[in-house]
């Protein structure tokens, strides 16, 4: 590889990456799986009617539910559940 | 003879070894795929699994395994003579710990990314994973205490070294706020970061700072060791990107550097090894070379800590099977070369075989840190052109951090675990994160003093102790690798040789110090010793039956 | 109390039975008299307004008299609509196998008590935010005590679910920044290939409904609540009779209406025996209303009382109603020209 000055740079340039990867790339699995947490716990409570937990709210979860929908069913396959587990609400 | 001999021939070697002997590992044993897709793709979820580069991968393996243990444990063992130090190092990293963290990332990778503990349960059985979890925690205690009683030693030892170490947090603080906050790019914090770093090493040549001799009733050593526990309680709950993330980058260059000026300055400086190559006369009170050469010596030779590592999260990030060779080998190479550097360091960095010996007076002790920084700082300042008090300060802060940083991550996981078993056994109050983190401080600390008594002198004790565990687990990981190879009907004998040698060797340790520590009058460690036997005992059972079980099952089938 | 009518908003409650709809029937006359536009609001499940009025009134707007309009809401046309809408858009989702499970879902959910309430407090919430700007006065007959205070402490349970909830996606949305920091470098190709980006954009968008959703559910409630506990905009008409049950009824029911900071402006004692009734029997009876009247004016000293006798017929009708307004009007002393306007033929 010639040393010139392109060369250089895209040395340069990687050297960047591969300090930011070294830098960022422990602790993004920390934080991800702490929202990924968070998030859980936010779709849960959207569906806490139907898991049996009496929620004052219904009337508005309700209509939150099809927006987490998608979440809800990422959430059970995550959890190793090929299906929903709720007898009542099936979503695939 | 020279130094630069044995630098020499044990660079070669573990080059070598990792072109040839790692590679036929690679190929006939282990059999890397570059097309097998692993579990950082097919269960990539950028969570846990998610695919990194492997020289990012590479440097993170490196730089977490590559602590203070592979400057200690050398340390302490050149007492020996530095020629069986040199042999056990680099056959080691070689034949044993290259083996051991390559193929527990292989093993991990090819099970959907569970981590040893967990394929110990189905691989071997349910009680050798609740053994795997028994003994990690105990050697997490063991690190944090050792590690604690490691820097104050070397506090007291280089007081130049405590202004510095300090303001590393400090350091690593402005760093954090500079990339997380202010979102400037890395390459200006790192610069600033660095010429921070190493221009209050300076200071510290000009401001030493020792604690008062007694203060309530405990010496300047024990206080450093309460300091060093407020301040990792405190670490662990500070928000990640604010001192945990910088301080590892900043170890990372500081071993790069490190390395770079210790090996540099060998070559350069050529200065005499005046140990002895095997020890003669060994001190009062020495524990014989067999078997506890090989568990002073853990990390930098083999060490099961590093499967934790390795099939923790590394082998959820792995892209190609193939980075497995690169990684995990290539790792443990790395250390293998910290512990290298350290043996010629302790053993050429004395001015005579007289003054060498005044050192390795007792085994243990005060040798440690403090040891390899007096040895180093004289090769470093004959062959460069620094001052001996900035080198010293130097190397100092570099080991300090290593072991404040194993310390930090040490409680951290003591108090997930801790959590983790509040779960299982439904006990609410170790739910809470202050109490859990309490208890493990505790713990630590119980142990500290326990071991060492109120001056927290012996501390080094636990050295021989955290050793031998850690074996323990190394045994336990090459036997779920081997049991995987038996499975899969192929050689063996490369992952059972190192597991039946280490845990022999483990096993017959623990025995010796049983013995050594209840003539010395320390029970509390002698207990826990006890604990160690039978754990090892249990080990060796279950190893025995899996193994002839699942020959029985391949020859069968 | 100062002008009953210079407030925006009245609830009349107490409990079943003791003339709740007609009280509210009455000042809603008197108001629309008076030349305010009034809009009389019936929550109660068991719609009595329309009958007193003698019409039929429903769940649209009908005009009962000048300036007097009539409305009573039927929660299960709210949420069945609201159900309507959820159904849709869950259905659009997913594959139409699913559609009957999503409709048996969600017709469990219809009748349950709590979405009557809510798809109640709905309907009312935009009524006191939207109809301030139509009418002048809103009425509203609500239904006998147990609900109605469950209805009235609605906002601040909702306030305090929406708050939390907002919580919970503020904490998310600052750990997405968190990982947005820590994240590739996405101006260079990495070379794994897009990550990230593309899982990114309908997470972002997502979060970003849920939000506006809740922001806009939460900026209702905290409306309503400040509308419901604002002394100057919203007056509660406690209406009893001086009977046993109806009056510890009305002390619990002030006793929460306190709590909750609902202002009340007064009572109205209703269905008392007229001077005129005679007889042994009455005589009794008469004695025995005296004892609760006095319990009455004791318990409830501080609130101002308006005292109505028992008409010898049926209540229904404009004539009736009118009657028993100017009745409640010149108890609370008010102002003379509204007096006279309601008096001329």
């Amino acid at each position: 590889m010639r040393i010139t000055w392109a060369n250089i740079k895209r040395w340069f340039r990687r050297l960047a990456y591969l300090a930011s990867e070294a830098y960022n790339a422990p602790y993004r699995g920390m934080v991800a799986r702490a929202k990924r947490e968070q998030d859980d716990l936010f779709m849960l409570l959207i569906f806490s009617e139907m898991m049996g937990i009496p929620n004052p709210a219904t009337y508005y979860t309700l209509e939150l539910q099809p927006i987490m929908l998608e979440k809800f069913h990422e959430w059970h396959k995550r959890a190793g559940m090929e299906h929903s587990p709720l007898d009542d609400f099936r979503c695939c | 003879m020279t130094a630069i001999v044995p630098a020499l021939i044990g660079m070669v070697l573990i080059a070598v070894g990792y072109f040839v002997y790692s590679k036929f590992i690679a190929e006939k044993i282990y059999q890397l795929d570059p097309n097998f897709e692993t579990p950082a793709h097919s269960m990539r979820d950028d969570v846990d699994f998610t695919p990194t580069n492997r020289v990012v991968l590479w440097g993170h393996h490196f730089t977490s395994v590559a602590g203070a243990a592979p400057i200690i444990g050398p340390a302490i063992a050149v007492i020996w003579g530095w020629l069986p130090a040199f042999i056990w190092v680099i056959g080691g990293t070689i034949f044993f710990a290259g083996v051991h963290d390559f193929g527990a990332i292989w093993a991990s990778v090819r099970n959907q990314g569970r981590s040893i503990g967990s394929l110990t349960g189905d691989v071997v059985s349910l009680r050798a994973r609740t053994l795997f979890m028994i003994v990690i925690f105990f050697l997490l205690m063991m690190v944090n205490a050792v590690f604690a009683v490691s820097i104050s030693n070397a506090f007291v030892a280089t007081p130049s070294s405590v202004i510095p170490s300090w303001s590393a947090i400090a350091v690593a603080v402005v760093i954090g706020v500079l990339i997380y906050k202010m979102k400037v790019p890395l390459l200006w914090p790192t610069v600033v970061g660095v010429i921070m770093l190493y221009s209050v090493m300076y200071l510290g040549e000009l401001f030493p700072v020792e604690l008062p001799q007694t203060f309530m009733g405990l010496g300047a050593a024990p206080q450093w060791i309460i300091i060093l526990f407020a301040y990792a309680t405190i670490a662990s709950m500070l928000p990640v990107w604010l001192l945990l993330q910088p301080r590892d980058y900043i170890n990372g260059i500081q071993l790069i550097i490190g390395l770079g000026l210790l090996f540099g300055a060998v070559f350069i400086a050529n200065p005499t090894i005046v140990a002895p190559m095997y020890n003669t006369v060994v001190p009062e009170g020495t524990p014989p070379l067999l078997p506890l050469l090989f568990v002073t010596i853990a990390c930098g030779a083999l060490s099961g800590f590093h499967g934790l590592v390795a099939s923790g999260t590394t082998s959820k990030q792995l892209n190609k099977e193939t980075d497995a060779r690169f990684v995990g080998y290539l790792g443990s190479s790395g250390e293998g070369l910290l512990a290298l550097v350290t043996i010629i360091a302790v053993s050429a960095g004395f001015a005579s075989l007289g003054e060498w010996q005044t050192v390795y007076a007792q085994f243990g002790g005060t040798i440690g840190i403090s040891t390899f920084v007096a040895g180093g700082s004289q090769i470093v300042s004959d062959g460069l052109p620094l001052s001996q008090a900035f080198a010293a300060t130097l190397l100092a802060v570099m080991a300090i951090l290593f072991a404040a940083t194993t310390m930090d991550t040490g409680v951290r996981l003591q108090r997930f675990i801790i959590q983790e078993w509040g779960t299982i056994y439904k006990i609410p109050a170790l739910q809470n994160g202050y109490i859990a983190t309490f208890l493990a401080v505790g713990a630590c600390l119980a142990l500290a003093f326990g071991a060492g008594g109120a001056d927290g002198q012996g501390g080094m004790l636990i050295w021989p102790l955290f050793g031998t565990t850690n074996q323990l687990l190394a045994g336990l990981t090459l036997l779920v690798i081997s049991v995987m190879l038996v499975k899969l009907r192929r050689r063996y004998i490369f992952t059972l040789v190192p597991m039946v040698f280490v845990t022999t060797m483990s096993f017959l340790a623990a025995i010796y110090q049983l013995w050594d520590l209840f003539n010395g009058g320390s029970y509390m460690l002698m207990t826990l010793d006890v604990v160690v036997i039978i754990l090892a005992i249990f080990v060796i059972l279950e190893s025995t039956s899996a193994f002839s079980r699942e020959k029985k099952a391949a020859a069968a089938s | 109390m100062d002008h009953l009518f210079d407030r925006r908003i009245i609830f009349v409650g107490g409990k079943g039975g003791v003339g709740k709809t007609t009280t509210a029937g009455a000042l809603g006359l008197m108001a629309a008299d008076s030349g305010r536009a009034t809009l009389l609001v019936s929550t109660d499940p068991a719609h009595s307004l329309g009958d007193v009025f003698d019409t039929r009134i429903g769940n649209e707007e009908t005009s009962l008299s000048p300036n007097l309009t009539g409305l009573e809401i039927d929660p299960e046309a709210e949420a069945e609509r609201h159900i309507a809408t959820v159904k849709m858009s869950m259905k659009s989702l997913v594959a139409p196998k699913m559609y009957k499970e999503i409709d048996r879902q969600l017709e469990l959910a219809r009748h349950s008590p709590g979405t009557m309430e809510a798809a109640l407090l709905e309907r009312m919430a935009d009524l006191m935010a939207d109809a301030r700007s139509r009418f002048d006065l809103l009425i509203f007959d609500t239904a006998p005590s147990g609900h109605t205070i469950r209805l009235l402490s609605l906002p601040e349970v909702l306030s305090a679910w929406s708050d939390g909830m907002l919580g919970h996606q503020d904490r998310s949305r600052r750990l997405g920044e968190l990982l947005r920091v820590f994240g590739r470098d996405h101006s260079r190709e990495d070379e794994f290939g897009m990550i990230g980006g593309s899982k990114e954009e309908p997470d972002d968008s997502r979060d970003g409904r849920i939000q506006d959703i809740l922001l806009t559910r939460r900026r209702k409630f905290h409306r309503a609540r400040a509308l419901l506990t604002d002394p100057t905009v919203t007056a509660f008409l406690l209406v009893l009779t001086a009977e046993r049950l109806p009056i510890l009824e009305s002390r619990k029911m002030l006793d929460l209406l306190r709590k909750f900071d609902v202002p009340v402006a007064g009572m109205v004692v209703n269905r008392l025996l007229p001077p005129e009734a005679d007889g042994d029997f009455l005589q009794e009876r008469r004695a025995q209303e005296q004892e609760y009247r006095d319990e009455i004016d004791s318990t409830f000293a501080r609130l101002q009382r308006v005292h109505l006798n028992l008409l010898p017929h049926d209540v229904h009708g404009v004539e009736t109603l009118l009657e028993i307004g100017r009745a409640i009007l010149r108890q609370l002393g008010q102002p003379r020209e509204d007096l006279r306007a309601a008096e001329a033929p």
